[in-house]
């Protein structure tokens, strides 16, 4: 279970549609499974219609502004244009769970414009995916 | 020679907390070892058993991504700063409609 406020909910589908038709990417930090910060990144991968790739400069900056902040890095997050919020083959294969084993996947689908859709996994090291539950509570962004 | 190493959150565990280590070396692979003697374990977290640059580690030297310079075998000088770094990638598929749900 993790925790998002309505705000926020709504802060990452604007990211996704501002970015269409090339996906956006993010990293989600909090505590206790709330999160509190959702914190934008840029994309620089080639061919941005399917793919993302986190500026490297933007994890340096935001894993350090985490870490000073005494907050957990409770996820990342990026978009599909045209595909289902569930990990891709790609997803799997190129996550960071040996770094992040606790990290959640979260997957902003925009195949369906008018109701866009987030949902969060947890990818293991073994490639295994397993769906963690969103609750989205009050809150600000 | 003595290059910077910058270490990122989840490897701070290995070095004691600090941010940038120095350590020896005249190529990538070198700096590795030197960690790796330093801090045992290191090594394991950025390279496969294969021994290559595990898919989801970045390693910069000087800002450069050493997958586009000579890899493992690129050449440091002395001042050169090795940034390690999570990768983050993916995306999805070209395909419309994607992959199922569970």
């Amino acid at each position: 279970m993790i925790k998002l406020t309505r705000p926020q909910l709504d802060m990452i589908i604007a990211h996704a549609r501002e970015g269409f038709p090339h996906e956006i990417c993010g990293i989600l930090s909090g505590q206790n499974g709330q999160v509190e910060t959702v914190h934008e990144a840029t994309n620089v991968a080639p061919n941005p219609r399917i793919r993302f790739s986190m500026d490297p400069k933007d994890i340096l900056r935001i894993t350090d502004e985490i870490d000073d902040g005494g907050r957990e890095l409770l996820g990342f997050y990026h978009s599909h244009c045209h595909t289902q919020a569930y990990p891709s083959p790609t997803d799997v294969a190129d996550w960071p769970g040996r770094w992040y084993p606790d990290a959640l996947a979260f997957i902003c689908s925009l195949m369906d414009e008018e109701r866009p859709l987030l949902r969060a996994f947890h990818i293991a090291e073994d490639g295994q995916i397993e769906e963690a539950q969103i609750e989205i509570v009050e809150g600000s962004v | 020679m003595s290059v910077e190493v910058q270490v990122p959150t989840v490897l701070r565990s290995h070095t004691g907390g600090e941010r940038v280590v120095h350590a020896e070396g005249n190529t990538v692979a070198a700096v590795i070892e030197a960690l790796e003697h330093e801090f045992p374990g290191f090594r394991t977290e950025l390279l496969g058993d294969d021994g290559n640059l595990r898919t989801f580690v970045n390693l910069y030297v000087n800002d450069e991504d050493i997958r586009y310079l000579n890899r493992l075998d690129t050449p440091l000088a002395d001042g050169d700063r090795l940034a390690i770094l999570p990768a983050l990638a993916g995306g999805g598929s070209s395909t419309p409609g994607g992959f199922p749900p569970d």
